[in-house]
């Protein structure tokens, strides 16, 4: 297989001021492999790859790619010598159309006397759609009118579209739904199939041990272990990853979905156009319940309009008596709202990991209606030790931090409000195994105190692992309901859901 | 982790927080080497006689600043409040009644600016530019006609005096200060700067924050207009009419970040305001004339914003 | 770690721009210097005072007439450097530039603002600073309240009677010609005094010939009744709207129109309609002898200039630097600040505007040179005294200077 290196990573060092993201990779990915790289949050996986696509410079160590040294200097220069990244956080820019943002960075080809050539380049754009399967989005819409999953795709337009002889996939099957995972898995495949590698970098083991010809694990910037699909294991693979033997239950262990009678959160007949098409539910005080559905069921809006961040047409949502209008109503009857979208709506990315965590404790924080360093930074540090949220200190911002170090900031915000109903969505986005089992953990403790969940979730392991009751959406209505059960299976749940 | 809180990179970082006094100090030291000998109590006096009002309405501006907006109308309201004031104590010779008048109108005008913001639903920038032009006309009509209304100035001479006003800035400081730093108010509307969408999620009003906001700078606005008074106690068309644009390089000048957000601190309305002072005095010990003093602070202000954004900017490139 | 740098780089910019700019102006000294031949070694004993001069708009072309006489040939002559402040117009950039002055060490202030003008010479009077108007009067009462103010020295300037007489002297002018169709601006009437003051003066002469005037009870200009005449008015200044500028070139089209009287800002205002009209008119202004007014009178567009020369300031000079010279006394009126009429050069036909033109704008022989001035400076001429400087003063016109001169 020798001769058929096509990247050699020697040696990769990268620090970010006082923090060593990596010290010392050495990777070689062959053709036609699709190679997984797992690691705990912010063990370097996205510094890495960032390096290979040409976001990060400035590095120590040596790249060799097809057989010359290689060190391109932005990531269309990347793109365009073959090596393209789909990035963890969001990568495409508000206000312009999908053309523009899949075209961006060579936009001057399409353009003539300083004017662009609008036509052609809808067209290309469209094309490049049309090749991944896409036929739902177009290139003159606009990107603020595209959920999550849909920016996602387009990134994966734009790389895929350069035809790229490595394709670099950063935790991004997290971000979307079934529909969307099957798109990337088949861009996977043939890619493989003309032999052509892929670097897939995920938490979800199953995932990467069904896709993956080789794994590689990293840990604080160092590498542990290449292994051979021989080799994978799942509990070995998380004990190389952990460093240690993962001890107590990943998800619940109990079957019981008794739960008590009295409803805390009452949502009636809520209508909203394209998005929800009358859905009644009644959230039982500790019950965790879970919502599951294809990326345009509408399950991720139901939980926006549940903790008043939108409105509906229709219908209402109340919680003991008191309707919730907006965020502030649904914060002060209780409840607790973390958003999937976390760049872009659950954190301020240029803001601290204290102003971030505290904006939401204010009131908890405060004493004789003034808030105090003092206060504030207790309570902060409280929730960055549970979590154990990788940073330099808690005044870094967030912006520095790893995909799955945000998420615990974002989890950790909510959880330190003390909220007696929280609407989860994908809320373990990009954490490795053990933080999110230490997520789970805490879940069915505040559970078992009497606090309720509504978990709005993509990953079907997590939703069968941990809820009472299960709501299927599809197409803006509540389809099928399923009680917590051994036999539950998640092909049985897929089957409702499509 | 997180335990050690004092590592090297907080004190790094402590010190570029800082970069805006070491500008201040280094102008100090240039002013002060300049003059020498010369340097008299006057010296001193007058610096903080041409800081203290764009001082004071660039302290409460920076509520504004703070979540991300603009407002150009501030030069404007001041001169409306100054007029006011001016009228008030021509008709009740009492100067209590004149400072009362002088904080109601700059707070009313805050009010009305804030609540039609957040009723119309529109970019406080775009308003205030729409209230830019109104104060102006008010300014005539309260004029009146004449090219100048004013009061006798032994009325006010008592409160022409260093102290006074020292004494005013450091109050109105202090309270800001206070309300930005210590209270529910303060940190919502940094992160509301920093991003509104998430500060929404958040539970941050915008609308109460803008209004809250509006009344601070108002209050000082109101102060501002009767310092103004003080100081000149005769008014014009033109009075207080750099004083917009003034804020606004005295709070660029003294570290705020234009968006506003997390690094905004109220302290660079002061230092903002005496560097932008010491500056024109430092260029006028020179020798600069004032044609050649403007030119200088422009480049030096572009510079400014240039190197301020340039962060933003690059975000805004594909990574 | 980039902010950082960005942050030191800006605090070094700053410093090496403001050392840049000081190392430019460090430069420019020398040269003047340069120019300054040995002809004035015996002024440079002793330090260079500094006259600090006060302008309500630096970018006036009368004023910067003025500063040129001043930077370019009092500067040359006398050991004085002078300072220019900015525009000036409120009260509080008044003060700003008084308080800038004062801390500068000038040791004379000479004013051409009147934004709040008694404020700022008490603020001289408690700095120990001599204080002087360039141009411009004080009512009766003002002086009056400046009579024991030992730095307040003293003004020269037309004074409002003079204004009048300029707008009645000029409007007769046409009269007398036989002209009978007339368009008036009045300016800023009723605000601005010397506009007020001079459109006065041309009503005055109009009903001299039995014109009737209706004043508005509003204060505004008002019209005029007459069978002989006709009289037409435009008033105020241009705005935003162009609406200003509309009305002029509507009143300059006007059938029969023969002659444009203006209070002032002539050639500005009516030039391009005039020259647009294309018709036979003549227009009588007060402006001063500058480039503008050149080509209106070789164009024939003007043929009636009642104008400030650019070094009328000489004589407020000469008595500032007495002042400072310690010799106060001679320009003591019994003891009082003096307040001394100076009136306008008066131009009626292109040839006498050209020599005058010629003699205003030169900064090699102006119309008051070193030797007239020393004529009533004590360090040059131990004998002068108040009543000298008076008469010297009076003697504005064209013709006594040249005689002067001579
Ligand atoms: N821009 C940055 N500034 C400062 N530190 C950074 C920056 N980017 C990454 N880091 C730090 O580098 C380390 C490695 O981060 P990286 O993003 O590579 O982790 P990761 O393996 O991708 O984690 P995750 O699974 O959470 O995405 C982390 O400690 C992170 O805090
Ligand atoms: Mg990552």
């Amino acid at each position: 297989m020798k001769e058929k290196i096509i990247l050699e990573a020697i040696g990769i060092k990268k620090r970010f001021g006082e923090t060593v993201a990596l010290q010392g990779v050495d990777i070689n990915l062959y053709r036609g492999e699709i190679r997984g790289l797992v690691g705990e949050n912010g063990s370097g996986k996205s510094t890495f790859s960032s390096i290979i696509a040409g976001i990060q410079k400035s590095f120590k160590g040596e790249l060799i790619y097809k057989g010359k040294p290689y060190l391109p200097s932005n990531m269309v220069e990347a793109l365009q010598n073959g090596i393209g990244m789909i990035v963890q956080e969001k990568g495409t820019i508000q206000n312009v159309t999908v053309a523009e943002n899949i075209f961006l960075g060579e936009l001057n080809k399409y353009g003539r006397f300083g004017l662009l050539n609008k036509k052609e380049l809808y067209n290309k754009a469209n094309q490049a759609l049309d090749n991944i399967g896409i036929t739902n989005i177009r290139a003159d819409d606009m990107i603020q009118n595209l959920n999550m999953q849909n920016r996602k795709l387009i990134e994966i337009a734009k790389v895929v579209f350069k035809n790229p002889d490595i394709l670099v996939i950063d935790e991004t099957s997290t971000a979307l739904s079934y529909e969307g995972r099957q798109i990337l898995y088949k861009i996977i495949e043939d890619f493989k199939s003309r032999d052509k590698s892929v670097v897939l970098i995920s938490h979800d083991l199953d995932e990467l041990i069904e896709k993956c010809d080789t794994l590689t694990v990293l840990r604080d910037g160092k590498l542990i272990k290449h292994l051979n699909k021989a080799e994978f294991e799942e509990d070995y693979i998380k004990q190389l990853l952990v460093g240690r033997e993962l001890e107590g239950d990943y998800y619940r262990s109990d079957y019981n979905h008794e739960v008590s009678s009295e409803v805390v959160l009452k949502v009636e007949n809520l209508n909203k156009e394209n998005d929800l098409n009358g859905v009644n539910l009644d959230l039982h005080k500790g019950e965790i319940l879970g919502i599951g559905g294809l990326s345009h069921c509408g399950m991720h809006t139901l939980g926006k309009v549940i903790f008043g961040f939108e409105n509906a047409e229709e219908g209402h949502v109340s919680i003991q008596g008191t309707k919730i209008i907006d965020e502030k109503t649904a914060m002060k009857a209780g409840l607790g709202y973390v958003s999937k979208d976390r760049d872009h709506e659950a954190l301020s990315l240029n803001s601290s990991i204290r102003e971030n965590i505290s904006i939401v404790g204010l009131d908890i924080i405060k004493k004789h209606n003034l808030i105090f360093s003092k206060h504030e930074k207790a309570y902060v540090k409280e929730q960055v030790d549970i979590f154990n949220i990788k940073a330099q200190s808690m005044e870094q911002y967030v912006s520095g931090l790893s995909g799955g170090n945000k998420q615990k900031v974002v989890f950790a915000k909510w959880m330190g409000r003390n909220s007696d109903i929280l609407v989860l969505d994908c809320p373990t986005r990009g954490v490795d195994i053990g933080v999110k089992q230490a997520m789970y953990q805490l879940i069915i403790k505040l559970k078992n105190e009497g606090k309720s969940f509504i978990l709005i979730s993509e990953e079907l392991s997590e939703l069968t692992g941990l809820v009472d009751r299960l709501l299927i959406m599809k197409d803006g209505k509540i389809t099928k309901e399923f009680f917590r059960d051994k036999e539950l299976s998640e092909s049985d749940i897929i089957n409702y859901m499509i | 982790m997180v335990e050690r809180f004092t590592n090297k990179f907080s004190g790094l970082k402590r010190i570029t927080n800082y970069s805006s006094w070491f500008g201040l100090i280094a102008l100090i030291s240039i002013y002060y080497i300049q003059m020498g000998e010369s340097i008299t109590a006057y010296s001193m006096g007058i610096i903080i006689e041409q800081a203290v009002i764009v001082a004071i309405v660039a302290t409460g501006a920076i509520f504004i600043f703070s979540f991300g907006q603009f407002d150009i109308s501030l030069g404007a309201a001041t001169a409306v409040a100054a007029m006011v004031s001016v009228i008030t104590y021509n008709r009740t010779e009492s100067i209590f009644l004149m400072l009362l008048a002088s904080i109601l109108v700059g707070v009313s005008i805050g009010v009305i600016e804030s609540i039609l913001a957040v009723l119309l639903n529109l970019p406080v920038f775009v308003l205030t530019v729409a209230m830019l032009s109104i104060l102006s006309s008010l300014v005539r009509v309260l004029l009146g006609g004449q090219s100048s209304i004013s009061i006798p100035s032994d009325a006010v001479a008592a409160f022409d005096n260093v102290p006074f006003k020292l004494f005013i800035l450091i109050c109105y400081f202090l309270l800001c200060f206070f309300i930005f730093n210590y209270t529910k108010v303060g940190r919502e509307s940094k992160f509301l700067g920093a991003n509104p969408i998430a500060a929404k999620q958040s539970g941050v009003s915008n609308k109460k924050i803008t209004i809250i906001a509006f009344i601070l700078v108002g209050i000082g606005v109101g102060l501002a207009g009767f310092l103004t008074v003080i100081r000149a106690p005769m008014l014009g068309q033109t009075t207080a009419a750099s004083l917009g644009l003034d804020v606004l390089v005295a709070i660029v000048f003294g570290g705020m970040p234009l968006s506003g957000g997390a690094r905004s601190k109220i302290s660079a309305a002061v230092v903002g305001a005496f560097s932008i002072v010491l500056l024109n005095q430092v260029l006028l010990s020179f020798g600069f004339s004032s044609g050649q003093n403007q030119i200088a602070k422009a480049i030096l202000f572009l510079f400014v914003v240039f190197v301020a954004t340039i962060n933003y900017r690059k975000k805004i490139l594909p990574r | 770690m980039n902010k950082c740098l960005n942050k030191i780089g800006l605090l070094v910019f700053s410093l090496l721009l403001i050392g840049l700019l000081a190392a430019c102006n460090g430069d420019s000294d020398p040269q003047t210097n340069g120019v300054d031949n040995g002809a004035n070694e015996e002024q440079d004993q002793g330090p260079t005072q500094k006259i600090g001069v006060q302008i309500y708009d630096a970018t006036d072309s009368e004023l910067i007439a003025f500063r040129r006489y001043y930077q370019d040939y009092i500067e040359d002559n006398y050991n004085v450097e002078f300072l220019f402040s900015d525009s000036l117009d409120t009260a509080e950039a008044e003060r700003t530039s008084t308080e800038n002055f004062i801390n500068q060490g000038v040791a004379a202030i000479i004013s051409f603002s009147d934004s709040d003008r008694m404020s700022v010479i008490q603020m001289t009077e408690d700095a120990g600073v001599y204080y002087a108007i360039g141009a411009g009067t004080l009512s009766d009462e003002q002086l009056d309240m400046l009579s024991d103010n030992e730095y307040f020295v003293g003004s020269i300037g037309p004074s409002l009677a003079e204004e009048e007489e300029v707008g009645y002297d000029m409007a007769k002018h046409y009269i007398e010609q036989g002209y009978t169709n007339f368009l008036l601006y009045a300016g800023g009437y009723p605000f601005v005094d010397m506009h007020l003051m001079r459109t006065h003066g041309m009503i005055r002469a109009l009903e001299e010939v039995g014109v009737t005037y209706n004043a508005r009870e509003d204060g505004q200009i008002g019209t005029f009744e007459s069978d002989e005449y006709t009289i037409n008015t435009v008033y105020g200044f241009p705005d935003d709207s162009g609406a200003f500028f509309g009305t002029v070139a509507e009143r300059v089209n006007e059938p029969g129109l023969e002659v444009i009287l203006t209070a002032g800002l002539g050639v500005e205002f009516f030039g391009t309609a005039l020259a647009q009209s294309g018709q036979d008119i003549r227009m009588g202004t007060v402006a001063s002898f500058e480039d503008a007014y050149y080509e209106g009178f070789s164009a024939g567009q003007v043929d009636y200039l009642a104008g400030k020369f650019s070094s009328s300031i000489g004589p407020i000079f000469a008595a500032v630097y007495n002042a400072i010279n310690g010799d106060m006394e001679v320009v003591r009126n019994n003891g009082n600040p003096f307040r001394i009429d100076q009136g306008y050069w008066i131009a009626t036909n292109v040839d006498e505007f050209n020599e005058m033109y010629e003699m205003s704008n030169s900064t090699e022989n102006p119309a008051y040179t070193k030797e007239l001035l020393d004529m009533v400076i004590k360090s040059e001429n131990p004998d002068t005294d108040y009543d000298n400087f008076e008469s010297f003063v009076q003697s504005y016109s064209f013709d006594e200077i040249t005689n002067l001169q001579d």
